[in-house]
């Protein structure tokens, strides 16, 4: 993390600010993710964080500053699906009948061009798909119905889907919110997995102590800015994790003998 | 039968009938699951003033209605994405004022054109004439086709709008795309089941293949097969009782579905008292094909080493597979034990 950089990074804010028709909710942000990093991104609810990661996908509209994918401004990245979008979901929408299968061949869609959408059915497409849903350890769930399925699964079908999306960085939106100690761990482990296999991750969560093990950086968010960006061992999971049980005063500055990593310029990292 | 299919009237009902059943619920599936039902009636009072402005000038009703129920749908669709918070209301004074405006110009049409407009809202197979199959057909064809062509585009779109625009989908395309089909159903089935009873051919078959399949594209299959059933079978037996078309034929699709409802249900509560769910000790770890966890290749899934023990995994929950036991897959449960210590 403090070593030279050699590569590009995956993603780059300078100074960007994003909101929502006329109300800007995150203001002048720096933040720089190299390959390889797995970030969690913390606050209190209402601070940005979600809006942060929005902002990257394009969701949310950038108001000023720059956001670079890949080393490209991120409104010119022609393949989106470098991006694996895990949305904050609590269920996944139950109007119609979908198997595990049918939503996690969502992530594959856009790899097939719309004059052939045969294409989903090659042996190739469909082993993606497959493996996805392992990876998670959904397999012997393939051709349930979503709504049959727990929460804690509802949300490994949503990260199956962006996996199967064959994406370069994940961007998850509180992957375990609302969702049980037990399968908290679980959903660790799945995401542990994705990052052995070396996976680029931002995850917003305010669990914390849950991916203590996968996390390399943490990032504070706090009234639309960036508050602290550092080493996640220095946040105690009463300060910043579970914040949002308590009132909601202000952030404790980190300890001084601990980076206090804000770049005040896009290559101060 | 024989004597049905010697009129030709008969054999254009029956065909305008088999088509409509087909595409109907093809595209209504779509309506189904962005919880959209009902926007196929709107649209139905739209195509009334297209047909209105038809008759009052002269001009095909069919056609003049293709063209406003387009219009309107796509209206409908920006003004959805574009104005979220006033779109209700505005739906509201657009589907009023369609039915509304239909009414009065046909009322008023120029002395001489006989207009049914009951045969406009409530259904009039039997008129339907050769020319109006083949009209009726290639519409059909191309909303075939472009369902063929976009299903997968617009079930992520209908899924989860806010991911398919994340990876990059021209979500608010396809959601035009997808009201501009609506629309060439609405005005497709205008002969046969009447403007007012449209949502009721692309909603209904979908209700019961949400009761008989198993999957998306299960469901979907029954729908049609119930929507082209349903349709063929109303045309017919509106024949032979003398009822309306399109009365007799939503009809058929409400019984379907409800002995198809009812059914499912029966077969629920049995399959439930049958089996009792099993599982094995509270498991906070997944195990995968590099966990640690030594595996064991069993049958077609792997098992893996656990504290002495075997693992299967079965959804959310892990098997216990005992240390002699033959290979079968829930043979052997051990009652749960609050192991710790999984990782």
């Amino acid at each position: 993390m403090t070593s030279p950089r050699l590569a590009t990074p995956v993603v780059r804010l300078r100074s960007a600010s994003f909101g929502y028709a006329e109300r800007v909710v995150v203001t002048g942000v720096d933040l720089t993710v190299d390959a390889g990093e797995v970030i969690a991104v913390l606050g209190p609810n209402g601070s940005g964080k979600s809006t942060i990661v929005k902002g990257i996908l394009g969701l949310a509209q950038l108001t000023s500053g720059t956001v670079e994918l890949f080393g490209e401004a991120a409104d010119e990245l022609s393949d989106r699906t470098r991006l694996g979008y895990v949305p904050q979901r609590h269920t996944l929408s139950a109007a119609i009948k979908a198997t595990v299968e049918e939503i996690v061949a969502i992530g594959r869609v856009p790899h097939h061009p719309v004059w052939a959408p045969w294409r989903q059915y090659r042996r190739s497409e469909r082993r993606v798909i497959r493996d996805a849903i392992d990876v998670v350890g959904l397999g012997s769930q393939r051709t349930h119905d979503v709504a049959t399925l727990s929460g804690g699964q509802q949300r490994r079908v949503l990260i199956a889907r962006a996996l199967a999306s064959s994406p370069e960085l994940f961007l998850l939106d509180e992957p375990t919110a609302g969702v049980d100690v037990g399968n908290q761990q679980v959903l660790a482990d799945v995401l542990a997995r994705l990052v052995a296999s070396g996976a680029t991750m931002i995850i917003v969560t305010h669990e914390l102590a849950a991916l203590r093990d996968i996390v390399t950086r943490a990032v504070v968010v706090r009234d639309g800015g960036i508050t602290y960006d550092g080493p996640p061992a220095a946040l105690s999971d009463s300060d910043h994790a579970h914040d949002h049980h308590h009132h909601d005063d202000d952030l404790a500055p980190p300890p001084s003998h601990l980076p206090r990593q804000i770049p005040t310029t896009g290559s101060a990292r | 039968m024989s004597d049905l299919l010697s009129l030709e009237f008969m054999r254009n009902a029956l065909m305008a009938a088999l088509l409509v059943g087909l595409a109907a619920p093809l595209v209504g599936v779509f309506l189904v699951q962005r919880g959209m039902s009902l926007i196929g009636d709107g649209l139905g009072h739209m195509a009334l003033a297209g047909v209105g402005i038809g008759v009052a000038t002269s001009t095909s009703p069919v056609f003049v209605a293709l063209v406003v129920t387009l219009v309107a749908a796509v209206l409908i669709e920006l003004l959805r994405h574009y104005a979220r918070t006033s779109g209700d209301l505005a739906l509201a004074v657009m589907f009023y004022g369609g039915i509304a405006a239909g009414v009065v110009l046909v009322a008023k049409a120029p002395s001489g054109s006989s207009v049914n407009l009951s045969g406009f809202l409530f259904g009039a197979i039997t008129t339907v004439t050769r020319a109006d199959l083949v009209t009726f057909a290639t519409l059909t064809l191309a909303v075939v086709l472009a369902t063929g062509l976009m299903r997968q585009r617009l079930f992520a779109v209908a899924q989860d709008e806010e991911y398919a625009r994340a990876v990059g989908l021209p979500v608010t395309a396809l959601n035009v795309l997808l009201a501009a089909l609506t629309a060439l159903i609405v005005v497709v089935s205008m002969r046969v089941v009447g403007l007012l009873l449209i949502s009721a051919l692309m909603i209904l078959p979908n209700a019961t293949g949400q009761q008989l399949g198993r999957s998306y594209r299960g469901s979907l299959l029954w729908a049609v097969l119930v929507g082209v059933l349903a349709s063929v079978g109303g045309v017919i037996t509106s024949f032979y009782a003398d009822t309306p078309s399109g009365g007799t034929i939503v009809l058929i699709l409400i019984a379907v579905f409800v002995v198809s409802a009812t059914g499912a249900g029966l077969h629920r509560t049995l399959r439930r008292s049958r089996s009792t769910p099993v599982t094995g000790h509270p498991h906070g770890h997944v195990h995968w094909e590099s966990c640690g966890h030594e595996q064991v290749l069993h049958g077609d899934h792997v098992d893996y080493l656990h504290d002495g023990h075997r693992h299967a995994a079965h959804g959310d929950h892990w098997h216990e597979h005992g240390e002699h036991d033959d290979g079968e897959h829930d043979d052997v449960e051990s009652a749960p034990t609050p192991t710790g210590g999984q990782r």
